[in-house]
């Protein structure tokens, strides 16, 4: 019955197109690749992100590939979640682009969302999207010259060229009128790199240019020049300082549907619940730095203070406040002991507890809620134009998570809610985040009384070379999807990460538009972009090699100390 | 001659270290309000004095921004000596010399802030200016209310005839407020608000010029709540120990210390259970109270 539906949903776009479709295939189960010509490419991407019949498509990612070395030809695919009521397949559009003509017709004037996929692979590849809105650099550095493109196969990973500075950082609108306010590259309120150039008439935000990846780090070209499939797994995890475990997982699932592992069922559930803590901790600190950025310092302090329980439950499970190293090709590294089963009870007892009561109380703030209600607000339409995720999409009325449209690891034996609110401003954002820690407590509850016994690694031999799949998982920002080409010699051939803050960044500048300069922290804060932090002290002595890790009372101590004055 | 040297050196002490101190002290409260630690009470005391060993940074070449820090630790200054001491008036001991130095402060730290090509700045100065007038429009109607009711600008004279009139109920509530606005407690505190406009008025000093201007704004603070303190302090004391006597201006004195520490106290519970407010805001809201003041002269003027 699945596979009827998940056809006909295929077959429905292959009728529409009938001759234009010079291909079928079916990389995995719900994952389907259909390949076009260049100038058809448009029109079918077009017509499945703005159909009807699939309410809630937005763009999973965009993967262009240098498969010259392997049939002399670039590859353009564009992944689509196509979300319907009765069936959710990734469907890829491709297209091959010969050397000499590298140029298809650009989606982003249909579709807005497409924007940056397309300067992407533009900058990294050099494939030109024609008649692309705005075709500056997005991601390698004014510095890097042209036509030199990193991700080609040719382009050795050890070289590092530098030209002479081209700022393409201009807002191709005119806007003398306006005075600009630099919010970023460095800016109090971002506590990561990235630059809101906003124009303004008094206070008000009248316009709004991005530029971002400054701390790019070239993880894909590393992944596929120098890692084997197991080390990918690390650098994945290391993507993000606080969802990393997320991303590990997704590139874990990718590599197991293309070899056809099956995880342990136990394995499955031990990734639920690390995923549901890392989701814990990252809305947490959420609520902390929203609290902050308003003001509302004691917000801050007490969600940081709860969010504590949940960082120190991780470091007992795996070993790590941050960064779990627990999952590996085929399950999870390390079993759940049963005794810290309990522990995991009685702390999420606890925590559920102390969240309630800090939810009450943060919620009865009135100029707390004021400051978030009807702020930074972002339609529905916008949402699905944008293909914005996760609690940022949730919060403009978006009925969308991977772990219930595309049930992967334990969720399909789990039962929770998806919040949704229509509002779209920061509040909505807030209050989704809000009910979503409750749903994930509820999770760990029911992974804990479920989980099953057995193994927690399953043994492989081989995995298949060329061949192609989407790893993907509910981060806690929204979809996050990891792209895998196998290759030979134990190597990816093509890596592909897309975050989901790669999607809700690109519809901020659409929700400061009309509100004022006190409000853009909060605004941008409100998609949760990613930041990273160091919360752990190791002494190292030099002389003697000798370690010594401070508890949390020896490091409060040190930092009393520290500040102590003399009187 | 020295009872006068002696008096202004004691009220000078007072004004530049317990203005710090009361910051520690409310930094302490804080942190135990949010389960800290929390620095020590001297924290604010060493910040300055550290502050003021740093070479001072101004932006480009503007001298009014090396001079402003200056002119504003004076005029605080000058505010602080113009509240009574107890009963003890040094400088003017006026409402409308009050209000002459609060704007004052203000002009003296918005032109350089908006002089200077940041926008960070000018934005923090456009907000301070708005506080500021927004903010002394009731204070002046409540001028009013006191011309009506006692005949006198005086602080003292005011405070020692108080009335439990309902215009005069209106006034004093209207004073408590405008001192809470004007000190930049937490919502008011948008001028210099760091996670908006990177410090705003502050933003483009360092150093030395940064440690002056803190320590001025300090002091603006703590003078502004003495003078409130004291129209509450005279009072109580004349209803027990009469208004001239020496015993009189000593109990005076503790009570208004005792209304400032509850002040800051009760500032700092707000400051615990609210979010910054946006400029908007606090036109509305300063607009909503210019119209209980004015309420209250109409009352003073049916003699209520």
């Amino acid at each position: 019955m699945r596979e009827d539906v998940e056809v006909s949903q295929v077959k429905s776009i292959i009728e529409r197109f009938k001759d234009k479709i010079l291909d079928v295939k079916k990389v995995q189960d719900n994952q389907w690749i259909l390949i076009t010509d260049r100038d058809s490419l448009r029109p079918i991407v077009t017509y499945i992100m703005q159909s009807e019949k699939f309410k809630e498509a937005h763009i999973a990612t965009m993967v262009g590939t240098d498969e010259r070395p392997l049939r002399g030809k670039m590859s353009v695919t564009f992944w689509i979640n196509t979300l319907t009521d009765s069936m959710n397949v990734f469907i890829g559009v491709r297209t091959y682009l010969e050397e000499d003509n590298l140029e298809y017709d650009s989606v982003s004037k249909d579709v807005p969302g497409a924007n940056w996929y397309e300067r992407e692979i533009y900058d990294m590849l050099g494939v030109v999207p024609r008649g692309h809105p705005d075709l500056r650099r997005l991601i390698l550095p004014d510095d890097w010259p042209d036509n030199v493109y990193p991700l080609r196969k040719d382009f050795k990973y050890t070289e590092s060229p530098v030209s002479y500075p081209n700022y393409s950082f201009t807002y191709t609108e005119e806007r003398s009128s306006c005075a600009i306010v630099p919010l970023g590259p460095y800016h109090v309120s971002l506590d990561e790199p990235a630059h809101f150039k906003l124009y303004v008439r008094g206070e008000e935000i009248v316009g709004c240019d991005y530029k971002g990846f400054y701390s790019h780090r070239g993880v894909e070209k590393i992944a596929e020049s120098r890692l084997t499939y197991e080390q990918v797994n690390f650098i994945a995890e290391r993507i993000c300082g606080i969802c990393g475990y997320t991303h590990s997982t997704a590139y874990c699932q990718a590599i197991e549907r293309i070899s056809k592992i099956e995880v342990p069922e136990r394995a499955e559930y031990i990734r639920t619940l690390l995923l549901e803590i890392e989701r814990i901790h990252s809305h947490l600190l959420w609520l902390g730095v929203a609290s902050h950025l308003v003001g509302f310092e004691s917000g801050f302090m007490d969600a940081w203070r709860i969010r504590e329980r949940i960082m120190w439950l991780a470091e007992r499970l795996t070993g790590n406040r941050k960064t779990y190293g627990m999952n590996v090709i085929g399950g999870v590294r390390r079993d759940l002991l049963d005794y810290r089963k309990d522990l995991v009870t009685k702390t999420v007892k606890e925590l559920k507890k102390e969240y309630k009561e800090f939810v009450d109380r943060l919620t009865s703030i009135k100029s707390f809620i004021r400051r978030c209600e009807g702020i930074g607000v972002l339609k529905y339409d916008k949402a699905r134009a944008y293909g914005v995720l996760g609690p940022t999409g949730r919060g403009s009325g978006r009925n969308i998570d991977v772990r219930r449209d595309h049930s992967y690891a334990a969720y399909k034996d789990v039962d929770f809610k998806v919040p949704v609110y229509k509002e779209g401003d920061v509040l909505s954002r807030a209050l989704t985040r809000i009910d979503e820690v409750f749903e994930s407590i509820w999770i760990i509850e029911q992974v804990l009384d479920s989980i099953p016994g057995g193994d927690v690694i399953a043994e492989y031999t081989e995995i298949p070379q060329y061949e192609e799949g989407l790893g993907y998982t509910e981060a806690p920002r929204g979809e996050n999807v990891h792209y895998v080409m196998t290759g030979e010699k134990n190597m990816v051939y093509r890596f592909r990460v897309r975050a989901p803050t790669y999607a809700n960044l690109q519809a901020v500048p659409e929700m400061l538009k009309g509100y004022t300069v006190a409000d853009a922290p909060l605004i941008i804060a409100s998609i949760d972009p990613c930041y990273s932090c160091t919360e752990r002290v190791t002494i190292i002595d030099v002389r003697d090699c000798k370690t010594m890790t401070l508890d949390e009372y020896e490091f409060n101590m040190l930092s009393v100390k520290a500040s102590k004055r003399w009187f | 001659m020295i009872a006068s040297v002696l008096t202004i050196a004691i009220a000078i002490a007072l004004l530049t270290i317990f203005s710090v101190l009361m910051e520690g002290i409310r930094g302490k409260i804080k942190a135990r309000l949010q389960q800290r630690i929390g620095g020590s009470i001297v924290h604010e005391i060493h910040d300055i004095l550290d502050l003021l060993t740093l070479k001072g940074i101004t932006p480009e070449e503007l001298p009014i921004y090396v001079v402003a820090p200056y002119f504003a630790f004076s005029l605080s200054l000058a505010l602080g000596l113009s509240v009574p001491f107890g009963k003890i008036v040094i400088v003017s001991g006026n409402m409308l010399t009050i209000i002459l130095l609060v704007l004052s402060i203000t002009a003296i730290i918005s032109i350089p802030a908006m002089l200077v090509n940041n926008v960070y700045s000018n934005i923090g100065a456009n907000r301070e200016i708005i506080i500021t007038f927004t903010a002394l429009i009731p204070f002046m109607l409540v001028c009013g209310i006191f011309l009506v009711k006692f005949n006198t600008l005086s602080i003292v004279e005011i405070a020692e005839s108080l009335l439990v009139t309902p215009s005069v109920i209106l006034g004093l509530a209207v004073i408590g407020y405008v001192v809470y606005v004007l000190s930049e407690f937490a919502p008011f505190d948008i001028s210099r608000s760091n996670t908006e406009i990177i410090d705003g008025i502050f933003s483009e000093y360092g150093g030395r010029f940064l440690g002056i201007l803190e320590w001025a704004f300090f002091i603006k603070r703590f003078s502004l709540v003495m003078f409130f303190s004291s129209l509450l302090a005279i009072p109580i004391t004349k209803g027990i120990l009469g208004v001239s006597t020496y015993g009189g201006h000593v109990l005076a004195f503790a009570f208004q210390l005792v209304f400032l520490t509850l002040y800051y106290i009760i500032a700092t519970l707000i400051e615990e259970r609210t979010a910054r407010t946006r400029i908007n805001n606090v036109i509305k809201v300063n607009g909503v109270v210019t119209l209980v003041a004015f309420l209250g002269l109409i009352l003073s003027l049916f003699g209520l």
